[in-house]
């Protein structure tokens, strides 16, 4: 159960297609998507991962911009390098944030 | 453990309070930047790089090119509006500042809007049209989310209006209309005195355009480029070819739009400003048109004695008008600041300062002047009696205007209207009553050229004459080479497609000629020598030559050397007055060695320091939004011109229309204004090569 909890925490940053606040879609949701991983999280190898887990959104939303417009995405890519670095290092940076946090909050057995 | 939790929570959420906006902004994949990957389809298409308009009737036409003028070009257009507005700090934050002072004191947007009420009252079909285009670009803005750049700046674009559409034209009218250049000849003028009024302004070598000298009867009332015609007797199909390719700010995106518009009246194509309907330069079938500027002098400065902001004027003392302009500058975080400026206005105009002193300043498109509706009228004309009916409505900024038509009619008009004054070239006394226009002469009818067997203009000189025009005109470089060229294939038989565009690609400097000559009485040991390398040279601007390199360098150190200590900027003066100021004896004959000197030290070939630099309004923060920079071919004075190092200006577009061939166009740069369209850069390096796209 905990596990597809803790998948859950990997799509929550995708929320942000719904809302038009960019301090909700840019950190907000990547920190609360690290909390419920981390939290749901049971062996501390699962937060030392959380980087790579953070790739998930992350890879969801360049599937999803692939589906729209492939060679648009590629451009995008090499006229803004900058801004699409700048997405990837928040959403990894308030992910594994909230990871951590989520795997020191967690109930002790 | 759990403290330690809450802690690293509570350091992530200062983080996020600290971030500024606009990072999280640009960081937002979904309502960031990055939501512009997704764009709806386009509502016209771009076929053979042209914007194809297809409608049932005219109304419908201007809709749908509202709508997708907006779909390509929206900031662009925006960019342009807000800049005659004066309110482009509100888009691009304190930078753009200065440029608001400067055009909202001019009162150019003013100036927009009496146009509009007069064109609403008196011409309300057209008004109408400019209604349907407008509705266009608002409903595009309506439908769709804003494109990349304002994603990017955290805002919104604004609805359009008709007056925006006209404001477009008064900016472009401003840009070719002389600007500052009464007030930096008096900074030469009080420097070196009478003498160089004398050299500068009969402009004696330039060639003029018309053969025969201009009078202009008392009684009557009423950035540089390359056009030519070729009347059908010297063309292979028996017809004629008019040429095109007005040198502008090389932008990103270009200038213009290619665009074709088919209605069940007329069809029309040609290049157009984003942001207003009408084709400027271009066919539709029946006749073909072309400009280039003429620099007519149509602004004046007026200085005055001055109380607080009462002036002197003929005799009494006169309240200056004064209006509060009130200026929002906005950051990136959307954060905005005002500032409030008085601005002046007397009699002549508004006041603006210029070396510490106030001038008012007169110009004749600060009036309601009717261009767009003489363009819509040459865009409908079928011969050359309607095409000068739509002519007579055209004021400013004055142009070199080539014709041509399917009849085999080639002409010549230098379009827009002249206000007859005594002198023009220095600020006037306006206390003293100096300067006043007295009526106003409409230039087609004094300067005209009809069936000519071919004519080029390259700005230069359009006639001598018994007022004064103006003085700065384009040397003569340009032009004589164009009449040279075509001479030359004239003589050899029967001139193609293929002969009118190696004329726009080439890139020999005629100015070589007098340079050797200044080389060999001025040049000293230094000038010797590079005298001599351009002995053995063909005086071509290719992009692998060492020599090109060390000619520009010349020029360049020369004009530097000559005009540098005076407070003007070191093209401002024409080079065939430098060589004129140096001859005389005017300016010191050491500049001639001291820039040989200098032109000796070059050794990379021309094409590594003169390069393509092409940007967006946007670049400088994204480097991604520019076009690459590529070797440059050309100079100053070649046909295929391309001033200074940084080449930013330059053929515009490339056109020419050769009835019972076709039409054939290149753009420098894509028709698509969106970044991440493959659109955006599709013609840049097809334009640097110098080919050519068949659109008809």
């Amino acid at each position: 159960m905990s596990r597809w909890i803790r998948y859950l925490g990997l799509l929550t940053p995708l929320a942000g297609a719904a809302s038009p606040l960019h301090v909700l879609n840019a950190a907000l949701l990547p920190l609360l998507g690290g909390l419920i991983y981390g939290y749901f999280t049971e062996r501390r190898r699962g937060v030392a991962l959380s980087p790579l887990a953070a790739m998930v959104p992350v890879a969801a939303v360049l599937l999803y911009y692939v589906a729209v417009d492939a060679v648009r995405l590629s451009r995008y890519l090499s006229v803004f390098p900058l801004i699409a670095a700048l997405w990837v290092a928040l959403w990894l940076l308030f992910f594994v944030l909230g990871a951590v946090a989520g795997y020191l909050l967690r109930p002790r057995r | 453990m759990r403290w330690v939790g809450l802690l690293v929570i509570f350091i992530a959420l200062s983080i996020i309070f600290l971030i500024p906006p606009y990072v999280l902004r640009f960081a937002d994949p979904f309502q960031g930047p990055m939501k512009a990957v997704a764009r709806p389809p386009p509502p016209a298409p771009v076929e053979n790089y042209v914007l194809v308009v297809k409608a049932g009737n005219e109304r419908e036409a201007f809709y749908k090119l509202g709508y997708a003028h907006a779909y390509y070009r929206l900031f662009q257009m925006d960019v342009m509006r807000r800049a005659v507005e004066g309110r482009l700090s509100e888009l691009l934050g304190e930078a753009a500042l200065d440029t608001d002072i400067y055009f909202r004191s001019r009162g150019l947007y003013k100036a927009a809007e009496k146009t509009w009420i007069y064109i609403k009252s008196n011409y309300p079909e057209y008004a109408s049209l400019i209604e349907e285009y407008t509705r266009g670009v608002n409903d595009f803005l309506a439908q769709n989310a804003a494109p990349v750049e304002y994603l990017v700046l955290g805002k919104k674009p604004e609805p359009w209006s008709p007056v925006d559409t006209i404001a477009i034209a008064k900016l472009i009218a401003w840009g070719l209309s002389g600007g500052e250049n009464d007030l930096e000849l008096k900074v030469l003028a009080d420097a070196l005195g009478p003498r160089f009024l004398e050299v500068a302004l009969p402009r004696e070598v330039n060639t003029p355009i018309l053969p025969r000298k201009a009078t202009f009867s008392p009684t009557w009332l009423a950035l540089g480029s390359n056009n030519w015609v070729i009347s059908p007797n010297f063309t292979a199909t028996g017809k004629p070819i008019l040429a095109n390719d007005p040198h502008l700010s090389l932008s990103v995106p270009p200038t213009w739009i290619f665009q074709r518009i088919e209605t069940p009246d007329y069809t029309v194509m040609g290049v157009a400003f984003p942001g207003a309907p009408v084709v400027v330069i271009g066919t539709n079938g029946y006749v073909a048109w072309g400009f280039t500027n003429t620099g007519i002098d149509v602004i004046d400065y007026y200085y005055y004695v001055w109380n607080g902001t009462r002036y002197y004027y003929k005799g009494s003392w006169l309240e200056a008008e004064r209006r509060t302009e009130t200026f929002k500058i906005c950051d990136l975080n959307n954060r905005c600041v005002e500032k409030m400026l008085e601005v002046l206005e007397t009699i002549h105009g508004p006041v603006v300062e210029y070396g510490g002193q106030r001038y008012a300043m007169r110009w004749l498109g600060n009036n309601v002047t009717l261009e767009a509706v003489a363009l819509y009228r040459m865009n409908r004309a079928r011969n050359l009696t309607e095409f000068l009916e739509g002519l007579r409505y055209f004021v400013v900024p004055s142009q070199n205007t080539v014709y041509a038509d399917k009849y085999g009619v080639v002409a010549y008009f230098a379009s827009g209207y002249f206000p007859i004054r005594d002198g023009g070239y220095l600020p006037f006394n306006g206390s003293r009553g100096e300067g006043e226009w007295t009526r106003f002469v409409w230039l087609p009818s004094v300067l005209n050229y009809i069936n000519p067997q071919y004519l080029a203009t390259a700005n230069n000189k359009v006639a001598d004459a018994n007022v004064y025009l103006q003085w700065r005109w384009a040397d003569r470089y340009r032009h004589d080479r164009i009449m040279e060229l075509i001479a030359q294939k004239a003589a050899r038989g029967k001139i193609t497609v293929g002969d009118v565009m190696d004329i726009q690609r080439d890139v020999v400097d005629i100015s070589c000629r007098d340079v050797k000559s200044l080389l060999a009485e001025y040049g000293g040991e230094s000038g010797r020598r590079l005298l001599e390398e351009l002995n053995r040279w063909d005086c071509a601007m290719r992009t692998d030559s060492v020599t090109a390199a060390r000619y520009a360098t010349f020029l360049y150190n020369l004009q530097k050397l000559t005009w540098g200590r005076f407070d003007v900027s070191t093209t401002f003066v024409p080079f065939e007055v430098t060589l004129a100021s140096i001859k005389r004896g005017l300016v010191n004959r050491s500049v001639v060695e001291a820039a040989a000197v200098e032109a000796l030290k070059a050794t990379s070939p021309w094409g590594q320091l003169h390069k393509y630099s092409l940007t967006h309004v946007l670049g400088s923060a994204f480097p991604g939004l520019n076009y690459r920079q590529v070797e440059a071919p050309g100079s100053w004075f070649t046909v295929n011109v391309a001033p200074g190092f940084q080449v930013s200006q330059g053929p515009s577009v490339r056109f020419i229309v050769a009835f019972g061939d076709g039409v054939y166009m290149m753009l420098p740069g894509g028709p698509d204004g969106d970044p991440l369209s493959p659109l955006y850069d599709a013609m840049y390096m097809p334009w640097v090569r110098g080919e050519y796209v068949k659109v008809d």
